[in-house]
């Protein structure tokens, strides 16, 4: 049981710096996943955490202690390596021992401490085997085995994942949220992947080029990103940018794109002066083919292009000189070539500074449930 | 494609040029040598031209020659003291120091390393003979009258094999440390081991092939490079470093007894075929 923070952390490589200025807390219990691109700096946060590296600059403290100095089996924390980092030369229980062996536990409680780790994550038939004679999911619950078997306070993991099949990655998935939720350990996750970052966070940590960009809740990040790259970043396929500008007509602020005009929902306020260019952002799945309140103004879209994925289709549009992609249902009426008309829907239409692409519409008023449900401006 | 099994008519055909080859210029002379090791051959005098086959002859005299039992614990000793300890452990330790070091240090000492193993062994010999007599540096280190490679001679020869050699064994060992994955010595060190339990537990296990491998490799050259040994000291002094070789050269050709000097030397590609086959043996495994 721990609780992190990320005090102006920065970590610099001769003339490169991988992580500027990184401030994050990690709350008691929390499965906070660094989510980038690669060579965003999420490793090389994750590593000073480790005691694997340590920062240039910043503090990093373990329930309020700074850990600077602290060597990496001194801070009580675990870490499950990207490419597992069994010991190729010991047997599953070889490997699972090591750390006690090291530390000079108990030999009699580390044996019941084994197998009731092997019990949990099924290794018990295997513990004989050395890592070349165990399938990559094995192995994978191997490093687990060997993190757990620690009871550590905090649980680093570096895209434990991405060496697995899709299926098996599902299932991994699954099991790490289950051990999460059940120990209540504190962990910190690092990967790429936004649909492992969605489906397993507590709170997401968004970073670009060694900056944290956006900290917060999965269902935040996705309803109201803070930039346009975060916005980019989360969501597949990618939220459609196109451009647009802010209107004012009768006191009332609107957003016009696409040839049409759409309200943000009451009570969200657009940070931008009338008349001025905006990027603005739709989802996918936020485009109605069906007006979402009477009288809703639409536009007119031609399928370009469509990608059926069995439980949904995505239809690519040319609408004038844009092109945007539309979520379908699976067994789509489309056409290809067919005209429609399309609906905005204000509450989940965004728009970004066009030139530093910042969020122009405040929505962290709102509860994200709330915001579903607010009632549409006539 | 699967590889088919058995003879074939144009794989032989293919092979014949080498095979010949490899006949002709090496197992027949080898063959040759052996038969020259069981004659009477002698360098001058009248067994030079007509000699003749004495059966097992050589082969008594080897077993009761005193000076043969010395020479082959001599080697056992100079091949112990430079393959085994000097070169795997300085080789070990260069090369893990090296792994920390800068790239630009790393091939500085990696192509000074390799220069003293290219270096022919005239060089190396006249550097450490120079070095280690009386007047050297090493002599003056202890006051200027000491002669070092006539009190140690074994120990001087040693070193400088290892000095000639260490570098080739780095470069092995430093591949075989390469090898290693970083996060698996991380990992160690998540488990609270120290660096000396990491080195033991993890990095020396890791490397045991690659150990195995570079020893019997090390020993072969060195087995083969005695010509440093026989510049520097010729088997002196009073046969202090005699080695195999060594040996086998002075009954040749110092006593003129070439035929048993060619036993000698029978003796000695025995033995290094027993490396050879260990080292194959070792290279095939997983």
């Amino acid at each position: 049981m721990a609780s992190v923070s990320f005090d102006h952390v920065w970590r610099r490589f001769g003339p490169h710096t991988a992580v500027a200025d990184l401030c994050l807390d990690i709350a008691d219990g929390d499965f906070l996943v660094l989510l980038g691109a690669s060579g965003c700096g999420k490793t090389t946060s994750l590593r000073m955490l480790a005691g694997l590296d340590e920062p240039s600059e910043g503090e990093i403290r373990i329930d309020g202690r700074v850990v600077n100095k602290v060597p990496p089996g001194e801070r009580d924390v675990a870490m499950v390596f990207q490419s597992y980092a069994l010991f190729p030369h010991m047997t599953v229980e070889g490997n699972l021992t090591f750390g006690p062996r090291m530390r000079r536990e108990n030999k009699a409680a580390t044996r019941a401490r084994i197998a009731e780790v092997a019990q949990t994550l099924e290794l018990t038939p295997l513990l004989g085997r050395r890592p070349a004679e165990l399938s990559g999911g094995q192995r994978q619950r191997v490093a687990l085995g060997r993190a757990l078997l620690r009871e550590p306070k905090l649980f680093l993991m570096d895209e434990p994942l991405s060496n697995l099949d899709a299926a098996l990655r599902g299932q991994m998935r699954a099991e790490i949220v289950s051990l999460h939720r059940r120990l209540g350990i504190t962990t910190a996750y690092v990967t790429h992947d936004q649909v492992e970052a969605m489906t397993m966070a507590t709170r997401i940590a968004i970073m670009f080029e060694g900056r944290l960009h956006q900290a917060g809740k999965p269902a935040a990040i996705f309803d109201d990103p803070a930039s346009l790259r975060v916005a980019t970043f989360i969501g597949a396929p990618q939220m459609n940018i196109v451009d647009g500008q802010v209107l004012q007509a009768d006191g009332v602020t609107m957003l016009a794109c696409l040839g049409t005009t759409c309200r943000p929902a009451e009570g969200l306020v657009l940070r931008a002066p009338a008349g001025s260019p905006v990027r603005i952002g739709i989802r996918p799945g936020d485009i109605a083919f069906s007006p979402p309140h009477p009288g809703a103004a639409g536009f007119s879209g031609a399928v370009e292009f469509l990608e059926p994925m069995g439980s949904e289709t995505f239809a690519t549009m040319r609408c004038g000189r844009e092109t945007v992609v539309v979520r379908a249902p699976g067994r789509t009426p489309l056409r290809l070539g067919e005209r429609v008309t399309l609906y905005l829907d204000g509450r989940f239409t965004y728009a970004f500074d066009a030139e530093d692409g910042r969020a122009l519409i405040d929505r962290s008023r709102f509860g994200l449930a709330d915001l579903a449900a607010r009632r549409l401006p006539a | 494609m699967v590889p088919r099994k058995g003879v074939d008519g144009v794989g032989l055909l293919l092979l014949a040029p080498a095979g010949l080859l490899l006949l002709l210029l090496f197992l027949a002379p080898v063959a040759f040598a052996f038969y020259l090791g069981l004659t009477n051959i002698s360098l001058a005098g009248i067994h030079a031209q007509h000699y003749w086959f004495t059966g097992a002859a050589n082969l008594r005299r080897l077993s009761q020659d005193n000076s043969f039992w010395h020479s082959l614990w001599l080697t056992a000793v100079f091949l112990f003291g430079s393959a085994v300890v000097g070169v795997t452990v300085v080789g070990l330790a260069l090369a893990m120091l090296m792994q920390h070091a800068h790239v630009f240090w790393q091939r500085l000492a990696g192509a000074l390393a390799i220069l003293a193993w290219m270096l022919p062994p005239v060089t190396a010999a006249l550097i450490w003979y120079a070095f280690s007599t009386t007047g050297g540096t090493l002599s003056l280190l202890f006051g200027g009258q000491a002669d070092p490679l006539d009190d140690h001679p074994m120990l001087i020869v040693i070193l400088a094999n290892i000095w000639a050699t260490a570098g080739f064994s780095m470069m092995v060992l430093g591949g075989g440390l390469r090898g290693i994955s970083r996060e698996v010595l991380e990992a160690a060190r998540m488990e609270n081991a120290s660096r000396i339990q990491t080195f033991l537990f993890v990095t020396l296990p890791l490397m045991r092939r690659s150990l195995v491998t570079n020893l019997l490799l090390v020993t072969l050259i060195i087995l083969a490079n005695y010509a440093l040994t026989y510049i520097m000291t010729a088997g002196g002094p009073n046969d202090a470093t005699a080695i195999l070789p060594i040996y086998a050269y002075q009954q040749g050709f110092t006593f003129s007894n070439l035929g048993y000097g060619a036993l000698i030397g029978d003796v000695l590609v025995l033995i290094a075929t027993g490396f050879a086959y260990l080292y194959v043996r070792a290279v095939r495994q997983g």
